[in-house]
């Protein structure tokens, strides 16, 4: 025996959506919030150990000039437009474009990397030297991985892209990698700001 | 804003003993016995604290099992809602919110009120004790300008009854909490930080105190004494603290140092008075004028003075002090020196 | 065979589209074979009721930990366990329980039925939610693996500095106790994301946000939490790994590091852990007052804002685990106030609780006597609580056996209470077979009766002065008796358990069988088979009220157009759940599980030689390229239009 009933008819909708619309939208907040929320706490180590001490940096200690971290913080900036027309030409389909423009991306992206890995060797303590050191080398290290992981992704979502892949799922990776990319580089700057630019306000 | 405690506290003090002596609450250790006036202060608190709360949970759960005893049959469908009923409850609802943030905030100023009288200086002049917390053990020391007269003891801290008491408390080596119930509230010792606190006993007796911050091990045998006595007692016992005596004349008490000196002792205590300076283990110059070994574990008699120094790994597995073996005769002359150490 | 009372509402269009698009459902949602096939499952029943069994495994492990520690206490001066092993014990003990067993079990019991509740087939990335499983018990497994080799972790559940650290406990105990944290954590956070992505972006049609159940309100709040709790453990364990293994200074206070900087981190992370693990449960009471009160509970809103305040006050707590360590006395009180003002909206759920309950029509059943149980003990823990967020009498009750008896309190009263409700209540749904009656009340007598004669001294112990963690204690202190007592309340506890496992087995085999909705509750997963098929609902449905299934009509649609050759489902929008896109899920996979041991490569062995990190993490890269390498099936394909639906959109559709 049938009974019959009315029925909300869905099939019109598109299978894609992109950013607010988009469960994967979501789910990169999520990650951006569990990753912001780790950052924050590094910040507040920091300041947490500041405050236990008289000398802050500890005697020593060479703060990096801050002519290389500038400079590099600027690329950071930059390869976020690479990043974002990656995703515009994700939203239109657009092979061609994606590959462009996540190519351009990576490539500011190593030029970063070298200038950073630069920068750690010029400073004069390690992160077992002391727990300024120690504190410094945490922060410095996690987002050079989170970073470096969002380089790699982009470089595989390359390799996909040339082997002939664009359909749905490519395309809502290379949305997805270019907003992790705008929070890997957005949090950057107030990090940037606790190791190379607050100890110019040294306390002593 | 001393009201809440002053009326509690009286209230207290009055339903408390009649009510509840029965349930035990005295005891060496026990914060339902204070014996001081911030323990007291406290213990009032606590019983304002409780009484509310027993209200509090009386007519909570009462009314819940009034809510349950009142089952009916189910009807097949939800019910219809009445919406005179439901603003009724509503009302209901909010009065209760309502008295529970007035309770809370009864609490708190309570809290606030008791936390000043615990925290702040006495009037008098305080007798100052520095507590330094090592595994599983406590260094006291009494610091004095002229450093010929400090005292230097472990486990046991005497104070004059009657007397504000400030305790400066640090540690060797992790986190330890100095904690006499019957007199105050605990305070940690950290390593690297100074911390302290206001104490005293209005009158002489015996008050127990226990690590409470798991330290390790033997966390569990990390106790100590604190024993008040008249003025003029505990200057006596302070005096007698400073001596360090001179060689003992009798012949065995004599062989006894000379095994304490050749032995591997002198590698972890002090013997004021002779070369014996060692400071990673308590102070034993007058020894056996204390209550207890090794922290509280055992009463200070011989054969528990014997015990602890054959295999103290028995009594306290995993302290630092190691099995000795000693012959016979020198083991009891050993135990007759320290016992001599008054 | 479904029984004739309260058959839940059937719809079909013309009987034989409905029949192909159930072949196709099966087809596409079926599970594959075998041990392969098993361990790439990635529906939510699945992944659900794994993190369920393993954390009971966990708290089976975590009680007899327990067992073992009260007998130990059961007389002075006891010999039946040494300090060393005794120290591990209760480490194992709480580490187990709080770790191991109260996070995931909550995670699972979200896992298994907010899918459900909210109308829709999987979570949004299915794969990802398998493997957070399989990190969490690899992360149990590790943990447990260092426990049976003599060198578990001995240094308490929260592990304080310097006593944890490299001087004080050398060796590798306390790595195992810090690296299972970041598998648990990791596991933790998934669940999390995957919660919070299901409730805001997947529900059906019509459950706006005014009409979400508590319980799964309960589990978004929870989720939300721990997204921005669990960062803070897995940093203060990262920062301990780092001192212990490879030299760093976070908490060396020789060179500027701070001993107190592990404690403000680590309960930055504990004390919203406890509201994390309590929550959920509060959901639980809400869903079954409303199934056996007939009525929906009352104040909807004001319970909703309690959930979220309570979140948000529960993060400016942590400090009342630190009042004995030296604070500014006005420093201190800002916490006392803060730690005494979270009692408001917990007394604002009771409150409106006790209402539904007056105003409804109760018919006591199991769940509901454990939600008796959960007012009666947690309103008394949430009482001693509002005691111990005083700091002068925090400072004789801290660190004591009072603290001891407040915690077990408000989290067995607080969250266990209601679990077992809750698995009474949802066994019928997740086995489509009801548990006993009988054999149930009698567990909740058992525990009841045996949790307060186990707890309920341990208030008095902790005033007469009696210290936590303490292998053995003096008989002239008066305390045996009262530690007699209770450890004669934990045996009975353990039978009470025996009882609900022996309930457990024996309803799964031969239990009364039970239909789609045997209580006649309101919430969508009663609208589909006990247990349900893999795809969840058959077509999945609207909704019009806040009781889902009693306000539903003849009149009510169902959604037709998701695809059935492959697994697809609905994401609507947040605030309206006005349907937006079809959204394609995952199918089964090994990668997650792959992915897991090389993870778990790198975690574990960086335990032992720092840069093997790094290696793990190679190995991981590859296998998430495995992972999310694009497939021939996740492209698009020309569409197969079901039978049955027009052209037309957004309309209702005549029937036939």
């Amino acid at each position: 025996m049938t009974r019959s009933s009315p029925a909300l008819d869905v099939a019109h909708l598109p299978t894609v959506a992109f950013t607010g619309r988009s469960p994967l939208w979501w789910g990169a907040v999520g990650l951006i919030a569990i990753e912001a929320s780790m950052f924050a706490l590094f910040i507040a180590s920091y300041f947490f150990l500041r405050m236990r001490v008289d000398v802050w940096p500890p005697p020593g200690v060479n703060v990096p000039r801050l002519f290389l971290p500038t400079v590099n913080l600027g690329i950071m900036i930059l390869s976020c437009i690479p990043a974002y027309l990656a995703s515009e030409a994700a939203k239109r389909s657009d092979p061609a474009g994606m590959k462009l423009w996540l190519l351009i991306n990576i490539l500011l992206a190593l030029i970063t990397v070298a200038i950073r890995w630069q920068v750690w060797n010029s400073l004069n303590y390690t992160g077992y030297s002391n727990a300024y050191g120690s504190i410094v080398f945490i922060i410095l290290g996690f987002h050079m991985f989170d970073y470096v992981a969002g380089i790699l992704a982009s470089i595989v979502i390359v390799a996909a892209l040339l082997a002939g892949h664009a359909g749905e799922q490519v395309r809502k990776s290379v949305d997805f990698d270019s907003y992790t990319w705008y929070f890997v580089v957005a949090i950057w700057i107030p990090l940037y700001l606790v190791i190379f630019v607050s100890p110019l306000v040294p306390k002593r | 804003m001393s009201f809440a405690t002053t009326k509690s506290t009286k209230l207290a003090v009055v339903l408390t003993p009649a009510i509840l002596c029965q349930c035990g609450c005295r005891g060496i250790q026990s914060a339902l016995d204070p014996a001081g006036p911030q323990s007291r202060s406290i213990s009032g608190h606590w019983w304002l604290l409780f009484w509310v709360c027993t209200v509090v949970f009386v007519l909570v759960v009462g009314f819940m099992l009034y809510g349950l005893w009142r089952s009916k049959i189910q009807t097949p469908n939800d019910a219809p809602v009445d919406p005179a009923k439901e603003t009724r409850t509503t009302w209901y609802v909010s009065a209760c919110v309502v008295a529970t943030v007035v309770i809370l905030f009864v609490f708190l100023v309570a809290s606030l009120s008791t936390a000043k009288t615990i925290f702040s200086k006495p009037g008098g002049k305080p007798l100052e004790i520095e507590v330094t917390g090592h595994q599983w053990w406590w260094e006291v020391r009494y610091p004095d300008p002229d450093s010929s007269k400090i005292v230097v003891t472990a486990n046991e801290i005497h104070i004059p009854a009657g007397q504000p008491v400030h305790i400066l408390l640090k540690s060797a080596d992790v986190i330890h909490s100095f904690w006499v119930p019957k007199l105050q509230g605990k305070m940690d010792l950290i390593p690297m930080h100074s911390n302290s606190l206001w104490m005293q006993a209005d009158f002489p007796g015996v008050y127990r105190g226990q690590c409470a911050e798991f330290c390790g091990h033997q966390h569990a045998h990390m106790s100590f004494l604190v024993i008040a006595e008249p003025l003029a007692d505990f200057n006596q016992w302070r005096d007698q603290q400073i001596q360090s005596g001179p060689p003992p004349a009798d012949p065995v008490l004599r062989k006894g140092q000379h095994v304490f000196l050749s032995s591997s002792c002198v590698l972890c205590h002090t013997l004021r008075g002779t070369t014996a300076s060692a400071t990673l283990a308590p102070d034993l110059t007058h020894f056996a004028s204390r209550h207890t070994i090794a922290a509280g574990t055992l009463s200070n008699d011989r054969a528990s003075l014997e015990r602890w120094i054959v295999n103290s790994q028995g009594v306290k597995p995993g302290n630092k002090m190691p099995p000795n073996d000693l012959n016979p005769e020198d083991l009891q002359n050993l135990l007759s020196y320290l016992g001599s150490l008054k | 065979m479904q029984s004739a009372l309260l058959e839940p509402k059937r719809v079909q269009l013309p009987e034989a589209s409905a029949s192909e698009d159930l072949a196709e459902l099966e087809r596409a949602w079926s599970n594959p074979r075998g041990i392969i096939g098993w361990l790439s499952h990635v529906d939510h029943q699945s992944i659900g009721k794994r993190y369920i069994v393993t954390a009971f495994i966990f708290l089976l492990f975590g009680g007899v930990e327990a067992l073992l520690i009260r007998l130990q206490l059961a007389r002075p001066e006891n010999k039946f366990l040494g300090p060393d092993l005794y120290n591990q014990i209760f480490t194992m003990h709480g580490t187990t329980m709080m770790f191991l067993f109260a996070v995931p079990v909550m995670e699972g019991m979200g896992i298994y039925l907010v899918p459900l509740m909210i109308g829709t087939r999987n979570v949004p990335f299915p794969r990802l939610n398998s493997f957070g499983y399989y990190l969490f018990v690899i992360g149990g497994i590790f943990l447990y693996a260092g426990f049976l080799l003599n060198i578990g972790p001995d240094a308490g559940w929260f592990s304080y500095v310097p006593l944890a650290g490299p001087a004080f406990s050398p060796g590798k105990r306390v790595d195992f106790w810090a690296q299972m944290i970041t598998f648990t954590e990791f596991s933790g956070l998934i669940a999390a994301v995957e919660l919070i992505v299901t409730v805001f972006k997947m529900r059906a049609p019509g459950m706006s946000l005014d009409r979400i159940p508590l319980f799964v309100w309960g589990m978004l709040v929870q989720s939300f939490m721990v997204v921005f709790a669990m960062p803070a453990v897995m940093i203060a364990s990262t920062f301990l790994l780092m001192d212990r293994t490879l030299g760093t200074h976070f908490f060396n206070p020789a060179e500027g590091g701070d001993p107190l900087m592990w404690q403000h981190i680590f309960w930055f992370f504990g004390h919203p852990e406890v509201y994390i693990i309590f929550i959920p449960a509060l959901g639980i009471v809400s869903s079954i007052v409303t199934a056996f009160t007939r009525k929906s509970i009352f104040g909807y809103t004001a319970m909703v804002l309690s959930l979220v305040a309570t979140a948000f006050i529960g993060f400016g707590l942590w400090v009342h685990h630190m009042f004995a360590t030296g604070l500014p006395p006005l420093g201190a009180s800002f916490f006392t106030s803060a730690s005494m003002m979270i009692a408001i909206p917990s007394g604002v759920q009771i409150f409106c609780w006790l209402a539904t309950l007056r105003n409804g029509t109760v018919r006591i059943t199991v769940p509901l006597l454990f939600v008796f149980g959960f007012v009666f003990i947690f309103v008394l823990g949430g009482l001693t609580g509002v005691m111990v967020a005083s700091v002068p009498f925090d400072l004789q009750a801290h660190d004591t056996f009072f603290v001891v008896a407040h915690f077990h309190y408000v989290l067995i009263g607080g969250s266990v209470f209601p679990l077992l409700g809750a698995i009474h209540y949802w066994f019928p749904k997740m086995t489509g077979r009801m548990m006993s009656e009988t054999l149930g009340k009698i567990t909740f007598w058992v525990v009841f009766i045996g949790f307060n004669l186990t707890f309920f001294p341990m208030h008095l112990l902790g005033l007469k002065g009696m210290p936590r963690r303490v292998y053995t204690y003096q008989p002239n202190l008066g305390w045996g008796a009262l530690n007699l007592v209770a450890t004669v309340g934990a045996v009975i506890i353990a039978i009470g358990g025996a009882i609900f496992i022996a309930n457990v087995i024996i309803s799964y085999k031969s239990g009364e069988m039970a239909n789609g909705n045997p209580w006649g509750a309101s919430t969508l997963e009663w609208g589909t088979t006990s247990p349900p098929p893999h795809y969840n609902f058959l077509y999945l449905p609207t909704v019009n009220g806040r009781e889902a299934l009693w306000s539903r009509s003849d009149d009510d649609p169902v959604v037709t157009g998701v695809r059935t050759d492959r697994r697809e489902s609905l994401s609507t929008s947040i605030l309206d759940a006005r349907p937006d896109h079809r959204y394609p899920l995952a199918g089964p996979s090994i990668w997650p599980f792959i992915t897991a041991l090389a993870v778990t490569f790198g975690f574990i062995g960086s335990v032992f030689k720092g840069s093997l990190i790094f290696y793990g993490a190679g190995l991981s890269l590859v296998a998430l390229i495995g992972w999310f390498w694009p497939r021939p099936s996740h492209n698009e394909q020309p569409e197969r239009v079901e039978k049955g639906a027009t052209e037309s959109n957004d309309q209702v559709v005549a029937r036939s």
